[in-house]
């Protein structure tokens, strides 16, 4: 099954930021890692995930640097303040989701 | 022949350009594009696929050159380098028509204060094209008020300076000429300052073209209005130079980030 573009887009920052903070640092691993963790739902085009990492970056919640590893490798982490954005997102996501369910919990 | 990652790289790199006009960003962006593409193959070449076939694949499960550098916002000039450009642009203009001097004799003493001016109109044209294209305001009105701000600035600046020795107010000629000088160079400057407008060639001739328009409907005005002295005529010369100016040179500029 694959989710909608538009429904996965708007849930993309958050997704990345909670994979970024599972270990995956690098683009690569990053959608692969979402992938797996989503067991192949989460399906995009590998290159969409480079504007995202890019735009958290720019938002000071991603920080990122290039590493030698064989091969130059450029590795993001998250920041105080992405870790903090996670946290709030993570909340808000639990009341939305918990919400949603009860709806749908009480039609026959 | 080249590789399919190469060129998939070579092709986004072209549509890149035009998008992201930072050259360093650039790089970045394909340099993360092919770490990945190598790391996709890799992984492909350790599940038992031939190389070949795990780059096409590597490349395919990137996406379509196409559609990802959609995704890349446009980046408007820097605040600071269309300024800069618009000034300097502006300014040279006046200057190389100063260097021609002999052909506009008569309006020489006219022309020795409008460095200043163009300085001063520069600045404004240059604020007011940023802020258009920063803020996705509507490109002729911006431009309009920019030069409406500039153009009367500098005719205060002109005046209370007491350096203005005569009127121009009566020569289509020399006026069309110093349109052309200034525009061909204000578009050369902007066109340096900007990818896109690098890339494409019109913008210098229409910046000119829009130049030599403010110009002969500036005079126009004045012809109406009795010169830059009234503020009616100084009102008509700012909005044709903004009109002719957004005419001209706004089809050519990248579409407004949203």
């Amino acid at each position: 099954m694959n989710l909608e573009g538009e429904v996965l887009k708007g849930h993309l920052d958050m997704l990345v930021l909670a994979v970024v903070r599972s270990g995956a640092s690098h683009g690569y691993a990053i959608i692969e890692e979402l992938r797996r963790l989503s067991d192949g739902v989460f399906e995009l085009p590998e290159g969409t995930i480079y504007p995202v990492l890019h735009r958290l970056e720019e938002k000071g919640l991603l920080a990122s640097r290039w590493v030698e590893e064989g091969r130059r490798r450029r590795r993001y982490s998250l920041t105080a303040a992405g870790r903090k954005a996670l946290g709030d997102q993570r909340q808000s996501w639990s009341a939305f989701s918990r919400a949603v369910s009860a709806v749908l919990a009480s039609a026959p | 022949m080249s590789s399919p990652r190469r060129q998939f790289l070579d092709r986004y790199e072209r549509l890149l350009r035009p998008r992201v006009s930072s050259a360093r960003l650039r790089r970045r962006i394909l340099a993360e594009a092919e770490e990945h593409l190598l790391d996709c193959a890799e992984t492909l070449q350790r599940d038992g696929m031939p190389g070949d076939e795990a780059e096409r694949i590597a490349v395919v499960r990137f996406g379509p050159a196409e559609m990802l550098a959609m995704n890349w916002q446009l980046e408007p000039p820097s605040p600071a380098r269309w300024t800069i450009a618009s000034t300097l642009g502006i300014t040279g203009g006046l200057i190389v028509t100063l260097a021609i001097g002999p052909a506009l004799d008569p309006f020489l003493a006219m022309m020795l204060t409008l460095p200043l001016a163009g300085l001063v109109v520069g600045s404004g044209l240059g604020v007011g094209q940023w802020l258009s294209l920063r803020s996705g305001f509507r490109w002729v009105v911006m431009t309009g008020l920019a030069a409406a701000l500039g153009l009367t600035a500098s005719t205060v600046l002109v005046e209370t300076s007491g350096l203005q020795g005569r009127s121009f107010s009566d020569d289509l000629a020399a006026l069309a000429l110093i349109g052309s000088c200034t525009g061909a160079i204000v578009g050369l400057m902007q066109s340096l300052s900007s990818a896109v407008a690098r890339r494409n060639a019109w913008w210098i001739r229409s910046a000119a073209g829009a130049a030599i328009g403010c110009m002969a409907g500036g005079s126009a005005a004045m012809v109406l209005f009795g010169g830059l002295r009234t503020s009616a005529g100084m009102l008509l010369v700012a909005a044709a130079a903004g009109l002719f100016m957004a005419t001209f040179t706004a089809p050519l500029t990248h579409p407004r980030p949203s």
